[in-house]
């Protein structure tokens, strides 16, 4: 069984090895005049050594695998994280008011509540924003294809 | 500028208008944040740091601290009516707390808190005036060498004081030091790790990666986890202590304090390991230790004086050695380099309003606090009677706006939702993140002060080894390393 100490000790040897390389190839210098690779080198032969520890302890490990599986996260978490990923994309075209809007209407819907105030939390959550930063922390915030 | 005539012009500072609201908000915020379970320090203060961006940087910070006192006197109240800790200062307070406020003493319980915060903090508040003078000018002394074994110091107490494994904790230090060297080189201004990505060259923002790693995280994670527990149903009669609460709360309140001072100084220690202690402490010299756990008073008082005596203390190392003794600290450190101060030794000579307009303005909070929140408590309650579907959008609206307001980039909400997304996946690895935010806000000062000593040195490490300070650190640093070691062999 996979436990999930086997995962991230795996993902961290490749990091580890991806950061060690970046920092060969950056040039790690000398001891006398250390180059800009040289904090990366060894941050991850450090970060490949304390991973190979990981995955030799947790092949040891006795703790049964069913407890200690990675936790992905649930329907709710996934739906999250594309709306806010969506976000990011969609913000710089539709401007602060619709994007945000889009975005507070998926989240307070996936909390289950009447439409009504689903619709109502969102208009009020956005518009106290948009005043907030907009008019008095005076961010910018995108326009997109509205006038303001 | 001697420490009464710096306290004056604190005062003077503090107590214009502008100033005196953004304490009250602070603290008001900082409370709020407290009371509600989930969020604690780190997470208010990454959120909230956007609103500050266009203060003046002394009221900035005033705020921020203002945050992160509130935080520790508003934990208190969800530990002591609901059993979960608001924050997990006050994970010790919920054992009696709610055992007190079970027995129908829930007013004796938040007051003592209150009360024992109030002195804890204020003695807090007296050292750090205190000592920061002094040690500033210690630390002028130092070197390259000296910094970097502070900061390797510093990075070993939080791997060895972390909750849960200290080999998960390394690994989160040294990826945090990676992290921190992404973007141009300190020296050099190389390209390192960028992708040829515009947005990475100045390097990942403190911001963005801190809301990500405990604002979004922490959202996704409680949504994957049934409701807290419930308020209590409970009548606060008086939140006046009686006398014999305060009898049996005076000394716990007095060491308490002492412990959390002396554990907010240390790196890696601060609040929370210094209520694990103090509680500790307390039952092992009660006459009847049976009693803890099941409502004794000096089990709330003795732990909540303590994070609030190490809340004000761990100011200390950030404000004159320019280093950061724990994550929260961490934080505000970055909030330091957004409004371009940079703390550390120069920062009284330079920036006397930031340092002495936050000292007084603490004393203020302070009051402000006490006087403020046990009326307000029953507001506190019906805050936590939002549920986290209202909740819950509304902080993430909040981190979004908040990383867009950095730089005015999209980037930014990218970055943060990316570092909630491998914050919720650490987390469920049983990683904690805050040695990983130490690491990477003190990544750049720990590279530049190695390479200014080996350069200095012509490639000689014993330079860490000859210079008192810098051998001394090093000394604590292989003594913890050992002492990880053979915990985890007595652990096997």
């Amino acid at each position: 069984m996979i436990t999930r100490d086997r995962i991230s000790g795996a993902l961290w040897l490749l990091a580890a090895g991806f950061v060690t390389v970046s920092g060969v190839n950056l040039g790690i210098g000398a001891y006398d005049d250390p180059g800009p690779g040289f904090l990366p080198f060894w941050s991850g032969l450090a970060l490949a050594l304390l991973a190979v520890v990981l995955l030799v302890l947790s092949l040891w490990d006795r703790v049964p695998a069913e407890e200690r599986r990675m936790g992905l996260p649930g329907r709710t978490g996934v739906a999250v994280v594309a709306a806010l990923a969506l976000y990011c994309w969609l913000l710089p075209w539709l401007g602060y008011l619709i994007a945000t809007t889009g975005l507070m209407l998926v989240l307070f819907g996936l909390g289950r509540m009447r439409v009504r105030t689903v619709v109502l939390g969102s208009l009020l959550a956005v518009f106290l924003s948009y005043i907030l930063f907009l008019h008095v922390l005076k961010v910018p915030l995108p326009r997109g294809i509205l006038p303001f | 500028m001697d420490i009464l005539n710096g306290l004056l012009y604190g005062f003077s500072i503090a107590t214009q208008p502008g100033h005196l609201a953004l304490v009250f908000a602070g603290c008001l915020l900082g409370t709020l944040v407290g009371v509600l379970p989930g969020l604690g320090p780190v997470a208010a203060i990454s959120i909230l740091l956007p609103l500050t961006f266009h203060l003046p940087p002394a009221g900035a910070i005033i705020m921020l601290a203002g945050i992160y006192y509130g935080v520790m006197y508003g934990g208190s109240t969800t530990s002591i009516l609901v059993n979960v800790p608001g924050e997990t200062a006050s994970v010790v307070t919920c054992l009696d707390g709610y055992q007190m406020a079970r027995q129908g003493r829930a007013g004796a319980a938040l007051g003592i808190a209150a009360f024992g915060s109030f002195i804890a903090g204020t003695v807090g508040i007296v050292g750090l005036q205190l000592i920061a003078g002094p040690l500033s000018s210690v630390a002028l002394k130092f070197g390259p060498p000296e910094y970097f074994a502070i900061i390797l110091m510093g990075f070993t107490f939080v791997t060895y004081l972390a909750p849960g494994s200290s080999l998960k904790a390394g690994i989160m230090a040294v990826l945090g030091l990676i992290l921190s060297g992404v973007g141009l080189d300190p020296i050099t201004s190389e390209q390192r790790m960028t992708f040829g990505v515009l947005n990475l060259f100045e390097g990942i923002g403190v911001a963005p990666l801190a809301m990500g790693l405990f604002g979004v995280a922490e959202v996704l994670n409680r949504l994957e986890q049934a409701s807290f527990g419930r308020v209590l149903q409970v009548k606060i009669r008086s939140l006046f202590p009686d006398r014999k609460d305060w009898l049996s709360a005076r000394w716990a309140i007095l060491r308490g304090t002492l412990i959390g001072f002396f554990l907010g100084i240390l790196p890696g220690g601060g609040p929370v390991l210094s209520t694990f202690i103090s509680y500790g402490v307390e039952k092992r010299i009660a006459k009847e230790p049976e009693r803890f756990g099941r409502g004794a008073i000096e089990g709330v008082a003795a732990p909540e004086a303590a994070n609030n005596a190490a809340a004000s203390t761990s100011f200390i190392p950030l404000f004159t050695l320019g280093i950061p003794p724990n994550v929260v600290l961490a934080v505000l450190f970055g909030a330091f380099l957004v409004h371009g101060i940079q703390p550390g030794p120069l920062l009284i000579r330079d920036h006397p309003d930031i340092f002495w307009g936050v000292v007084g303005s603490m004393y203020i909070g302070n009051v402000m606090l006490l006087v403020l929140n046990l009326p307000l408590i029953p507001l506190w309650v019906q805050v936590l009677r939002i549920p986290d579907r209202i909740l819950y959008p509304l902080i993430l609206l909040l981190c979004v706006v908040g990383a867009y307001s950095i730089n005015n980039s999209v980037f930014d909400i990218g970055v943060m939702v990316v570092f909630g997304v491998v914050g919720f996946l650490l987390k469920r690895g049983s990683y904690e993140a805050a040695p990983l935010i130490l690491a990477f806000v003190l990544g750049p000062m720990l590279e530049v002060n190695l390479r200014r000593s080996l350069l200095i040195s012509g490639g000689d490490f014993s330079i860490f080894f000859t210079r008192p300070i810098a051998l001394g650190a090093m000394i604590v640093c292989l003594f913890l390393l050992a002492l990880s070691f053979l915990r985890a062999k007595k652990g096997n």
